[in-house]
């Protein structure tokens, strides 16, 4: 029983924090869903669920949530992947090895903001780094135009997003390895598996927490990515970049719809909640 | 407890055993290990190494054709701006440079990791290792508050962040003053947990044995002492990983 | 004076966002702001010190800080204290300030967003102010800069500079490709926009931006050249579909093939580089720009100089711009707040502020400084901007519903530039969505 209550215990600071900070403002939110607000005026007049029905006939929102679903399925793979590869090799005893988990570090500790900016002079059509070297071992034979390409836009700014999350999948998928016992690759090697069966039997099932957080936390970041749009595409060309989170940003400070975007926002709330759900259920049934 | 101390640490060497076979097998093995991470980590740096190329070059330098790697005419402009020297300062950021900017960021960024790596830590052992009613439902609470994105709770937060009792010459109601506005414990306080941070800690005490913290508790320790003891020391990989995702 | 199509230059896109969470806020509410400043004869003075807050982003200027310390000492109660905001905040930042109900007392603000802040309440009407005053004078304005500043009938703001758009080429370019003079037609600035496209030379002849709000905001020129209007003067009607604006919305598509396909997403930003470095031969910019380009770059200087905007069907039309001065009506000092902006706007103060501003490159919004001779005899390159401001147009619709008809606009010249619909499509697709958001 005293156990039990310590465990309270030592949940109460976050929570005090969470309680004040996060969910009050959350809570605050949620009431303008319910109103009408132009940010500037005192008055938040209460107009029912009319922001949920406007929500469920907005076409351009319901495409801002395809944009984010094909964000969200090209780069958390991805990410993901290519992290647990770096890690991996990372893992073996070569030389070197701080220096190239550093490099491969790096940009996940560049400013957000400054990569996006880096990626947009990268991508230039005209001068863009991209461009020059395509060109010079011939894969291109005509300039692309990166992000001013009705098809080309989102790729490249997945790219450059997988470019910014491998570090982070790798650190975490790093950590992980480093706590994997010994003994169980001995055991695996003395019931006779191979290289890959120790793969795939001992460090992929060791790895599980790790890549449940990856993926849940990726989904999460992903289907909120903003900065990156913000700053390369502003939602273009004609829309086909247009995020869940820009379109929210949009209503926000572009047209001063407080109430609609909040709304909007726990529109992506409820999908998001309705994933992690799902994903926790997932792993608890497969035992982790 | 000395399997605690035989754990690695983040900067500690191989924890995958030498790959056994012939030396030839070892051999090829590292050389394609090589043959992918080189090659990588060049494509992952230059993007970064033309950054820091760009930052000796005038704007207009930076689109030439062919890109320039080596800056032609180098400048110091955007470092004079940054640090508030002569007139690139001045154009930057009116008298002031930015690295004051700098500084108070270099200042808020600190507390916030020292704080959240003790209180993420706490939450994250509670989670991973305890057993209590409403445990997964508290979880999922934390883990929501990050589906709302900041853009929505910008003006509510600033408006809780104003109305906190007795700061800032506010009232028990929170009226009256500025609360936590225009201070640090405005900056700092909210980012003193984040979910993220316990989430992330959270699974990797997951991977640590029962036995050990069990171990620890027949010997007489307390619950706080399992935890500072025998997990925190355990968790030097993660936190490491969590201080530096929290700073930047 | 950087603003409008906002430069967002590279260090200050900072996430916008976040910036407006460093403000400091106060009570909310506020009350009435049509009863400040009540009351006969000239405004009193504070009897006890108070401090009046000024946001802008010009107050590192040498000029702003000259002109406050000048007002401070004639007034040795009142202190004015800087709240400088980069300009492509401005906006959000006082937003978010109102919103905390803690606004500054005035501000230097984007005069097309007076209307903006006036309609939502957060500003003082200076009419009775006005009255009062010996020095503003509602009628010693331009009219076109006093219509940004007026809302149901009244003054929220005064007028404090202003500018034209020219159209601003490369001389060495134009050289290159042998035109001889900048073009003064339609036909002519097609032919020199093609001369001056050669792609694998990377040049080009203009600049065209399909994003928002530069794909409209770009638009406009030859929309006012063509005879054109974007909505009745009573805001019901919608008249951006007509022939002439489909005349002009065709013109300016078909600009599109001489314009770096990579900038079609971009900003302005990037467009204004895109002319420093060369890139592209002719662009259209407010007068700010010309300051811009002599401080920032420096090495082409003489490579470039500046032409009215090419003659339409209609005759000469430029697009109008300028900063106002504000007062917000939840500031507790609103007469301190008057005697600081009067004193601003005093026309020697205006002049000195615009034109005799040694880099500045902006008109003053008073008629007598704007005609009179003194201004082309201190600053040339601003002759060309004056004389076409007889022409001027503004293209800011005083309708809280016009940013979303705007948007409308921006998408459907979008699809069009990108070749998705022709250019009377877009301009009817828009019209049809504008005439449901006025409904």
């Amino acid at each position: 029983m005293w156990r039990e209550r310590s465990a309270y215990g030592f949940l109460a600071p976050g929570l005090i924090l969470f309680s004040i900070f996060t969910v009050f403002a959350l809570g605050f939110a949620f009431y303008l869903t319910f109103r009408e607000w132009n940010i500037l005026e005192p008055e938040k007049p209460f107009i029912g669920l009319q922001n949920y029905q406007d929500l469920l006939h907005d076409k351009d929102f319901g495409r801002s949530i395809i944009n984010t679903a094909y964000f969200t399925g090209a780069s958390v793979p991805l990410g993901m992947i290519i992290g647990l590869a770096v890690a991996l090799l990372l893992n073996q005893p070569i030389r070197g090895r701080g220096i190239l988990r550093t490099l491969y570090f790096l940009p996940t500790v560049t400013p957000f903001v400054v990569a996006a900016i880096i990626w947009k002079w990268l991508y230039n059509g005209d001068f863009g780094l991209f461009n020059f070297y395509l060109l010079k071992t011939h894969l291109i034979s005509e300039p692309l135009v990166w992000l001013s390409d009705k098809n080309l836009a989102m790729p490249a700014v997945v790219l450059m997003s997988v470019w910014t999350s491998v570090g982070f999948s790798m650190v975490v998928y790093l950590a992980a390895l480093q706590a994997i016992p010994s003994d169980l690759y001995e055991a695996a090697r003395i019931d006779g598996a191979g290289a890959w069966a120790r793969l795939r039997y001992v460090t992929l099932p060791q790895l599980r927490p790790s890549t449940l957080f990856l993926m849940v936390m990726g989904i999460i970041g992903s289907f909120q990515v903003f900065t990156q749009i913000y700053i390369m595409t502003s939602g273009g060309p004609l829309d086909r970049t247009t995020t869940m989170v820009y379109y929210i940003y949009e209503a926000a400070f572009k047209f001063y719809e407080m109430g609609y975007a909040s709304t909007l926002a726990y529109g992506l709330f409820v999908l998001l909640l309705v994933f992690t759900v799902l994903q926790l259920r997932l792993y608890r049934r497969a035992d982790v | 407890m000395t399997t605690v101390v035989d754990r690695p640490a983040a900067t500690a060497p191989i924890v995958s055993p030498p790959p056994r076979g012939p030396v030839w097998r070892r051999r090829a093995w590292l050389g394609f290990c090589y043959l992918v991470l080189v090659p990588g980590a060049i494509l992952f740096v230059a993007p970064f190494a033309w950054l820091v190329s760009a930052s000796f070059q005038h704007v207009g330098d930076i689109f030439s054709w062919p890109p320039q790697w080596i800056p032609k005419h180098p400048t110091l402009d955007g470092y004079k701006g940054f640090f508030g020297i002569g007139k690139a300062g001045e154009l930057a950021q009116g008298s002031e440079g930015a690295w004051r900017w700098f500084l108070n960021s270099a200042f808020v960024a600190g507390s916030v990791t020292t704080l959240q790596l003790f209180f993420n830590s706490l939450a994250a052992y509670t989670f991973a290792k305890r057993t209590f009613p409403g445990r997964n439902l508290i979880f999922l609470v934390f883990l929501a508050t990050m589906m709302v994105p900041p853009q929505v709770t910008l003006i509510p937060n600033y408006l809780v962040l104003k109305h906190v009792p007795f700061f800032g010459g506010n009232d028990v109601m929170g009226q009256g003053g500025h609360g936590f506005l225009d201070s640090y414990y405005g900056l700092i306080l909210p980012g003193a947990v984040s979910a993220f941070g316990i989430f992330l800690l959270r699974q990797y005490m997951m991977s640590i044995p029962d036995e050990l913290l069990d171990a620890a508790r027949i010997d007489g320790a307390g619950e706080f002492k399992v935890f500072w003891k025998v997990v925190m020391p355990l968790c030097g990989p993660a936190l490491a990983a969590t201080a530096i995702f929290t700073f930047t | 004076m950087t603003h409008r199509l906002s430069r967002r230059s590279l260090a200050t896109v900072v996430a916008t966002t976040t910036a407006a969470l460093a403000l400091a806020a106060c009570s909310t509410g506020g009350g009435s702001s049509t009863d400040k400043g009540a009351g006969e004869g000239p405004v009193p003075e504070p009897s006890s010190p108070v401090t009046i807050s000024f946001a802008s982003w010009v107050g590192a200027e040498p000029d702003m800080k000259t002109l406050v310390d000048t007002f401070q000492s004639a007034h040795p109660n009142i202190k004015i204290e800087f709240q400088n905001v980069p300009a492509e905040e401005a906006n959000e930042k006082l937003t978010a300030q109102v919103a905390g109900g803690n606004p500054p007392d005035v501000a230097f603000i984007d005069a097309s967003t007076t209307a903006q802040f006036a309609a939502r309440k957060a500003l003082v009407n200076l009419d009775n102010y006005i009255k009062r005053s010996d020095v503003v004078k509602a009628d010693a304005y331009v009219p076109a800069f006093k219509t940004f500043v007026t809302y149901d009938n009244s003054m929220y703001g005064l007028p404090f500079d202003g500018e034209s758009t020219a159209l601003f080429y490369r001389t060495d370019l134009f050289q290159a490709a042998g035109i001889t003079a900048p073009p003064t037609t339609w036909p002519e600035y097609e032919e020199a926009a093609k001369k001056l496209t050669d792609p694998a030379k990377r040049t080009y002849g203009n600049a065209m931006f399909a994003s928002s709000p530069e794909a409209a905001y770009y638009w406009y020129p030859w929309l006012w050249q063509a005879g054109g209007k974007l909505l009745s003067d009573d805001g019901k009607q919608v008249l951006f579909n007509s022939a002439e604006a489909k005349t002009a919305a065709e013109f300016y598509v078909k600009m599109a093939q001489y314009a770096p396909k990579d900038y079609l997403n971009s900003n302005s930003y990037d467009g204004r580089q895109a002319f420093a470095n060369g890139q592209v031969g002719m662009y259209v910019a407010g007068s700010w720009f010309a300051g811009t380009l002599g401080d920032e770059f420096p090495q082409i200087d003489g490579k470039w100089s500046v032409a009215p905007l090419p003659k339409g069907s209609a005759g000469c039309g430029t697009t109008i711009a300028g900063d106002a001065l504000v007062m917000f009506s939840q500031g507790k000092n609103a007469d301190a707040a008057w005697k600081f902006i009067e004193f601003l706007s005093q026309p020697e103060n205006v002049a000195q502020w615009t034109y005799k501003s040694k880099a500045g490159t902006t008109l003053p919004p008073i008629s007598s400084l704007l005609e009179s001779p003194d201004l082309v005899a201190t600053k040339p390159i601003l002759k060309g901007f004056a004389e076409a401001m007889p022409c001027g147009v503004s293209n800011v619709v005083a309708n809280p519903d016009w940013p979303k008809i705007e948007e409308a606009i921006n998408a459907e010249l979008a699809k069009a530039i990108y070749g998705e619909q022709t250019a009377a499509q877009a301009l009817d697709n828009a019209a049809a969505e504008a005439e449901k958001i006025i409904r």
